[in-house]
């Protein structure tokens, strides 16, 4: 609650009459002086009792439009307010839009009412900056008489109605050949026809007459087909790896890989084997979705984690093949061994065959090993352990899948990317 | 509709003429005379300059100050009267609920009245006086986080 200026002049003369009244031993002074005080909490009580007053008669309908859209996109919003001003108030209505979402269009507060019913209608566009579901932050109702003020803070469920769904925005940059199929056409025949031309040939009986050149046949005076040059692509399995909740990750380095995973998902949802997606956490599998069509679904998937706490961590594992490997380098040295290597090739000959490996190389080894899976493509922020990457990029190359990776342009530093080259990736490149 | 300031103005002359009247014949007469003329000049510049009631309020005060010596019922009676003027100039009054709190506040001031035209020096009733206006302000802390607090507003 705040005073106005006329109260603060109301205090000041009967803080002065007070003084005058102790220096001066003057009981009308200090009668003055209890008066205006009285006055004051007198009408500070009244004033209270009709702000609660008309708090109770406040109600919202708010519409915004669209309630689904893309980061940076403009939402237009009606929001209409019913409040009744007691008598002798004024009452002024804000809007607060989301947080992250500023006003762009309009305003989103009402002029000041005098006393009476109102139906206040408030139209504006806001921009969403941020991405995620975002609420309304509420109403603030600004009362005012001549002596006080008084802001009261509506931030119930209803007055935050409705939830705006801002997908992040992502750009997946296009690798080589063509769309995210990767095809390309080749100079030999395959079972998939390109669009090209490779040579001529004279018809024989069973040929697809779609394939005869008329023109070259008229010329000649014979029938001629063409031979078209082979197509080929991979059918990627996409992987979106979620940072970890325990380390700090910047919003729009998340925001990046979402909307480049949303934007290429959405593409291989619309081919013909529709969009095989795993979205981990480090090396925790939070979702496996193989050859899904659903947009919702997918979409619903790959947002319903923010930062997922990463029950798992595989920073300290070690791979069975790799010690095995070293394992055998150790046991065939034809160098005389030192106490330490022969202590090591002890401790692994006893350990290996105990082994047993994480839950999460079998997830990536069943994945992988589906038919259709041809090449695999994991998008990350990049941010805290990448253990889990190199696992997946090992396993890729084990079963000879191709593996690509994507990361956000501000983490792609030279030591990362030399990294997850050498494990097993043959394609880094920034989303 | 009457014009804003007149009638607060018209209470405002009124009282203070009335205290110059009620002192006639004693020493302070002549402050009073002052004080009336003085309200009188300075009500007008303020009526025909900005009207604005809770000014012309407060300029009524020092010859309320002086009714004292007339008679403290004097007093009590003029504040009263230009209190409810002031209110029903503001808007404030408009239903016989407004009146409520007026007729409260009223009473609790004719307490106060009586209690200090009994008293010879401040001391005694400051020293309730203080930590009763305390109370209030915690009163008034305690009323406003409730308004701020429970705003369901009319939605179910």
């Amino acid at each position: 609650m705040e005073a106005t200026r006329c109260t603060q002049g109301f205090l000041l003369a009967a803080l002065a009459m007070l003084l005058c009244a102790w220096f001066f031993d003057s009981l009308p002074a200090l009668f003055a002086s209890v008066f205006l005080a009285g006055f004051l909490i007198f009408r500070a009580c009244v004033f209270l009792r009709v702000a609660r007053a008309a708090s109770a008669t406040v109600s919202l309908a708010r519409e915004a439009r669209p309630e689904w859209l893309r980061q940076g996109g403009i939402v237009t919003v009606v929001t209409t307010v019913h409040v009744e001003v007691p008598p002798g108030q004024t009452a002024i209505l804000s809007d607060l839009p989301p947080a992250g979402a500023p006003v762009i269009q309009g305003l989103a507060c009402s002029p000041e009412m005098a006393a009476g019913n109102h139906a206040v209608s408030l139209r504006y566009g806001i921009s969403c900056l941020s991405s995620g579901n975002i609420q309304w932050r509420g109403l603030d109702l600004t009362i005012r008489d001549p002596f006080f003020s008084l802001t009261l803070l509506f931030r119930g469920e209803w007055f935050r109605t409705p939830v705006l769904r801002v997908d992040p925005v992502g750009r997946y940059q296009k690798r080589e050949g063509l769309g995210i199929y990767g095809e390309r056409d080749l100079e030999r025949f395959t079972m998939l026809k390109g669009s090209g031309i490779r040579s001529f040939r004279d018809y024989v009986t069973g040929d697809d007459p779609r394939s005869i050149d008329w023109k070259l046949s008229a010329k000649h005076g014979k029938l001629f087909v063409r031979e078209y040059i082979g197509t080929t692509g991979t059918h990627p399995l996409l992987v979106v790896d979620l940072p970890d909740s325990a380390v700090p990750c910047p919003s729009r380095l998340r925001d990046a890989v979402l909307g480049a995973a949303l934007n290429v998902a959405r593409e291989m949802s619309c081919g013909p084997q529709g969009c095989s997606l795993i979205v981990i956490s480090g090396a925790n599998l939070l979702e496996f979705m193989p050859d899904e069509r659903s947009v919702q679904k997918i979409e619903r998937a790959l947002l319903q984690f923010h930062s997922p706490q990463r029950a798992v961590q595989c920073f300290r594992s070690l791979d069975p093949v790799a010690a095995e490997a070293l394992r055998v380098r150790l046991a065939g040295s034809a160098t005389p061994r030192s106490s330490m290597e022969k202590r090591l090739l002890e401790i692994y000959s006893r350990f290996i065959p105990e082994i047993r490996p994480l839950p999460f190389d079998i997830q990536c080894a069943r994945a992988l090993r589906r038919r259709s899976e041809t090449a695999l493509h994991v998008l990350t922020t990049g941010t805290g352990d990448i253990s889990h990457l190199i696992t997946l990029g090992m396993h890729a190359r084990r079963m000879g899948v191709e593996a690509r990776l994507g990361l956000p342009e501000a983490m792609a530093s030279p030591a990362l990317l030399r990294k997850l080259r050498g494990s097993g990736y043959s394609l880094v490149r920034v989303v | 509709m009457m014009r804003p300031g007149i009638l607060m103005l018209a209470v405002l002359l009124v009282s203070a003429w009335i205290t110059a009247t009620g002192l006639y014949s004693t020493p302070e007469f002549p402050i009073a005379v002052m004080v009336g003329a003085i309200c009188t000049v300075f009500g007008i510049l303020i009526l025909r300059i900005s009207p604005h009631d809770p000014a012309l309020f407060l300029l009524a005060q020092p010859s309320l100050f002086l009714s004292w010596g007339v008679s403290p019922f004097l007093t009590l009676v003029l504040e009263a009267v230009l209190a409810i003027a002031l209110l029903s100039s503001l808007d404030l009054l408009h239903t016989a609920n407004d009146l409520v709190f007026p007729a409260i506040f009223l009473i609790l001031m004719a307490v106060v009245c009586l209690l200090l035209s009994g008293s010879t020096h401040v001391v005694f009733p400051l020293t309730l006086l203080i930590p009763a206006a305390g109370l209030a302000f915690l009163l008034i802390l305690g009323l406003a986080y409730r308004a701020e607090s429970r705003t369901g507003g009319g939605m179910p």
